[in-house]
């Protein structure tokens, strides 16, 4: 202090010498000469001017002091600096272990790409909006459960949009498959009839032509003009510029192309693309069975998407809406038969179109995506825990670095802000890593889409996009904090004393056995969750299993199938049956075929169809049974047996009187004591005025639209009496179905060039798509489950290497006093063993509770599976023997000598 | 920070430099501001390319017995944004003196 005093006669220097001290060292040399020069410069001049009194003194002593605010205020700059600082002695360090900087960026790429895909996956199924402009002021209107996909009909559509006040603009549009093109290179293509303000109200701009126009939407079948979507722009008509004007065929008549959509817009339903758009007058024409629909008010067939006017909130919209929803029933009541039951929920909802636009599958999206973001989310835990027992690790070997810098002064708090740095820093790392392999699961996951019939189209893009990055992001610096908070404190508080002094012995044993227990903990908790994990996994692939075992009621081998829909194609109902007989005709003349026939739909396909049934002059509960039209010789073909009653003979012709069989189910329901042979049924909707068919037969119960679900009751009816121009022909075949393909396509092409006949399947892989969503479940969360043993198990081997590394010497000991290689290997696979049990035990624990969630997704098998649990088990107790079967080794290896002298 | 999100303090600092006041002290006096406003502020100016800061000439400092004093000078964006602020604040102009018409400490 005197010395300084001798330095600084003058106090006010002293005091700028004194606050200098906290100025951020970058600056500081700058500030004190500024403020020097300047007071010493003022206190010359008032010596000058002889002024140097008292007052003018204790001015610049205030003016010295004023300097501290200025050094408070640049403060910030420090820690700017020492972040800096730390981010550059955290990529030191970081390429100073590269093995280890290496290990932990790869396994938190593995936690954080797996949540980054399921989070993209996420988004695509539930928060993405529509590609358009202002899109969240969009609404699409559900009706009740929002079941439908068609929730208004046409004449509602425009009393919604005439009298609403809440909406800038509302639109229709129903979905339907097209015919297009002519000969042999006609195609299925997916069509949407729209009203004439469809584009206007999504603001989007044709890139090349123009949209619909209001006339567009007043005369019926006067304006057959098509709008493209790019994409069918550019695969059909390879971007050609001269498109507009040009005339292309749809279900054989002419439509004009009048513009082309904006790239990326795909319809209101991203998942299920559309490829052309058609003028709401043209509806007779897409799909004749209309006819009369654009008329009928209880025809609900369209969706409807709206705008909101600026400052509507969405419940206000409502609100209007169902208002004129009620007021439109009041005014003509729909029928009884129109309703699914009495008190059928017919409310309007409004929602944001985010995501999948059908509320059920949103539903059923939304559990699935919250199921995989937990099992996403314990691989992450696993992976935290695994860098988090490396930090531990390395915090031991830098304990002397840490020690050092303890003693020169750095504060804890820097010290452990200097290692989270180092933490964000692999966090960010293992981010940009985990981007490339979310890249290749996305791949992967949009390759598993369901195997839909290729009309539907399905469409599943993910993305890495700003919201898909965001979240990385912010995963990525979360996790950095939950890996790097534990072991910066237990490192940052070394005894350092000890350390400096190069100590392995007793004077650090005590941290030791601390930070060694909290190891202890990780280990014990990445075993019991990544047990977790595989017995979900266990169990989804044990239900599959099951499934697979199930007899569905009618025989898959040996047997193929190939459906038509010949409305587009320009069948009336003579011509279709005409269509049916010929090629059922030539089919079966085929060498190589046992039996062929035809349905209007097969069970567990994609498609089907029900309709109501009472039995006739008794009053009975309505029953909303499955309906089925097959042609003769059906249940031969497809192998499901007929266990009374006769099979539909040539004789059951349009003209014979109606006949019906029905399956076990219907039989129980409506004849529990009773022989149902010779009783009359009417099926058909509404069941009041449908027609009575005589009971010929009882049919086994099949399947019908999954395999986890109870009997339902069904109808089966002969083509001949009922006809479907949706017809799927089904060929029992001698041997392998697959031969057989190329002779059937040129059956059909001899019978009518233009139907398309690519899809032939094996009846195997038509009914797929059934099996699809445990399918699904079994890779997903198997994938997930291995990925996150494969994490525990290189979390034990670490754990264990870094015991038999720290107990070196204790074993040399041992060694030295006699103890033989049993012995040793049986205190170190005894440790890791004891670790394992209890991970296996804590596991098994938490998943007895955890699978209760999983009870729903499963079949055939109860959350709590006895065969999984122990399976699974063993299987994690022999995988986590062998993790630490090496360093058990290793230290039977231990030469006494050697071992001795090691520090 | 835009021209037009310039502080009236900024302002007067400009102001004050363009009236020839260029050390630290001088602006101080000149514009009734303490050092927490004056120094951060020049700091800020500065970062922005409004401002121009140097040190003073060694052999100047060494004939005094004193470490050399840093002064600012405006730059061209500097002279924009005065005039900018100028037109905003009015009476800007009226709170100094220009540093010729009476002087006050400095001898520059």
């Amino acid at each position: 202090m005197h010395d300084t005093l001798t330095r600084f006669p003058k106090l006010h220097l002293f005091l700028i010498h004194l606050i200098g001290i906290i100025v951020p060292q970058r600056f500081r040399a700058d500030w004190r000469q500024e403020w020097e020069a300047e007071l010493r410069y003022r206190e010359t001049l008032l010596a000058e001017w002889d002024k140097l009194n008292w007052r003018n003194k204790v001015d610049l002593w205030r003016r010295s002091l004023g300097a501290f605010s200025d050094a408070l205020l640049l403060q910030p700059r420090r820690w700017e600096d020492e972040m800096f600082q730390d981010l550059r002695y955290g990529c030191r360090m970081l390429l100073k272990n590269p093995g280890f900087t290496l290990v932990a960026i790869i396994t938190l790429a593995l936690g954080i790409g797996a949540n980054t895909a399921i989070f993209s996956l996420t988004n695509a199924l539930l928060l993405r909006s529509l590609p358009v402009p202002q899109s969240e002021q969009l609404v699409t209107i559900n009706r009740g459960e929002g079941l439908s996909l068609g929730p208004v009909s046409y004449p509602d559509f425009v009393a919604l949009r005439e009298r609403n006040d809440v909406l800038s603009g509302l639109a229709a549009s129903y979905f339907t498959e097209l015919s297009f093109g002519n000969g042999s290179h006609s195609e299925v293509v997916r069509g949407e009839v729209v009203s004439s303000d469809y584009f206007d109200v999504l603001r989007l701009q044709p890139v090349l032509g123009r949209s619909f126009l209001p006339e567009e939407e007043r005369t019926l079948g006067a304006h057959p003009v098509v709008m493209l979507s790019h994409g069918f722009w550019q695969r059909r008509f390879n971007s050609n510029p001269q498109i507009i004007s040009q005339t292309i065929t749809l279900n054989r008549q002419q439509y004009t192309v009048i513009g082309v959509a904006p790239a990326g817009f795909n319809g209101t339903m991203e998942m299920f693309p559309t490829d052309l758009w058609l003028p709401v007058t043209m509806l007779s024409q897409a799909s004749p069975a209309l006819q009369a629909s654009l008329s009928n008010r209880h025809d609900q067939l369209f969706a409807a998407i709206g705008r909101l006017k600026p400052g509507v909130s969405v419940e206000q919209a409502q609100t209007a809406l169902e208002t004129i929803n009620r007021q439109l029933d009041l005014a003509e009541p729909p029928p009884t038969t129109r309703r699914r039951n009495a008190n059928e929920d017919r409310s309007l909802k409004l929602e944001q179109p985010q995501g999948i636009g059908i509320p059920s599958m949103r539903r059923r999206a939304r559990i699935a995506a919250s199921l995989l973001f937990v099992i996403v989310g314990i691989v992450l835990l696993i992976a935290c825990a695994n860098v988090a027992n490396l930090l531990l690790t390395r915090a031991t070997a830098r304990r002397k670095e840490i020690a050092v810098r303890l003693a020169l002064g750095a504060s804890r708090f820097r010290l452990v802000r200097q290692m989270l740095t180092e933490s964000a820093l692999l966090g960010l790392l293992g981010a940009g890593a985990g981007l490339l392999l979310a890249y290749w699961i996305n791949r992967a996951l949009m390759a598993l889409k369901p195997p839909l019939p290729g009309a539907v189209g399905f469409s599943l893009d993910l993305q890495l996009d700003a919201p898909v990055l965001g979240f990385t992001l912010l995963l990525a610096l979360l996790v950095s904090l939950l890996f790097g908070l534990v072991p910066a404190l237990a490192a940052s508080k070394p005894d350092v004393v000890g350390a400096l002094k190069d100590e392995t012995g007793a004077a650090t044993q005590r941290g030791q056995r601390l930070r060694f227990n909290l190891r202890n903990v990780l280990v014990i908790v990445q075993l019991a969750v990544s047990l977790v994990l595989l017995i979900a996994a266990g169990l989804f692939i044990r239900s599959l299993q099951q499934m697979q075992k199930v007899d569905p009621g009618f025989q898959t081998e040996n047997r193929l199938a190939l459906s038509f829909n010949l409305e587009p194609e320009g069948y009336n109902e003579a011509k279709g049956r005409e269509f049916a007989r010929q090629l059922v005709e030539r089919v079966r003349a085929l060498p190589g075929v046992q039996a062929a026939t035809m349905a209007n739909f097969l069970p567990l396909g994609f498609m089907r169809l029900t309709e109501s049934a009472v039995i006739d002059g008794r009053t009975s509960p309505t029953v909303n049974a499955v309906a089925q039209r097959v042609g003769l010789d059906y249940f031969r073909t497809i192998g499901t047996p007929l266990v009374r009653g006769r099979d539909f003979t040539p004789q059951d012709s349009a003209n014979a009187p109606a006949v019906a069989i029905i399956n076990e189910t219907l039989a129980r329901r409506f004849f529990p004591n009773e022989d149902p042979i010779g009783k009359r049924v009417r099926i058909g909707d509404p069941v009041s005025n449908a027609q009575p068919y005589e009971i010929v037969g009882i049919a086994k119960d099949t399947l019908i639209t999954s395999i986890a679900e109870a009997p339902r009751a069904a109808t089966y009816r002969p083509l001949a009496q009922q006809h479907s121009s949706r017809i799927t022909l089904v060929v029992h075949t001698t041997g392998n179905p697959q031969a057989l393909f190329p002779a059937l396509r040129h059956e059909v092409q001899a019978l009518d060039e233009n139907i398309p006949a690519q899809e032939i399947k094996t009846l195997d892989e038509f009914i797929a798509f059934s099996f699809w969503p445990m399918q699904m479940g079994a890779r997903l969360v198997g994938a997930f489950g291995l990925l996150g043993l494969l994490l525990a198990s290189v979390g034990l081997y670490g754990v264990m290497s870094y015991a038999v590394a720290a107990r070196t010497r204790e074993i040399g000991v041992r060694m030295a006093l006699g103890a033989e290689r049993q012995d040793v290997l049986r205190l170190i696979a005894g440790q890791a063993m004891r670790l394992t049990l209890l991970g296996i035990g804590a596991g098994l624990a938490l998943a007895f509770v955890a699978t209760r969630v999983l009870q729903s997704f499963l079949f055939g098998i109860g959350a709590s599976d006895p065969l999984t649990f122990f399976s699974v088990a063993l299987l994690l107790t022999l995988v986590a023997l062998l993790a630490c079967f090496l360093p058990a080794r290793r230290a039977t290896k231990v030469d006494p000598l050697v071992a001795l002298r090691h520090e | 920070m835009g021209k037009s999100f310039l502080s009236f303090a900024a302002a007067a600092i400009l102001q004050a430099l363009d009236n020839g006041y260029q050390y630290g002290f001088d602006i101080m006096d000149v514009t009734g501001l303490p050092s927490g406003t004056v120094y951060p502020a020049l700091r800020r100016l500065e970062d922005n390319g409004y401002v121009h800061s140097k040190w003073e000439k060694h052999s100047i400092a060494q004939e005094e017995a004193r470490p050399p004093r840093k002064y600012y000078e405006l730059t061209r964006e500097g002279l924009d944004a005065l005039a900018d602020a100028r037109s905003r604040f009015r009476l800007l102009e009226q709170t100094q003196t220009p540093k010729t018409e009476k002087p006050k400490t400095s001898r520059a």
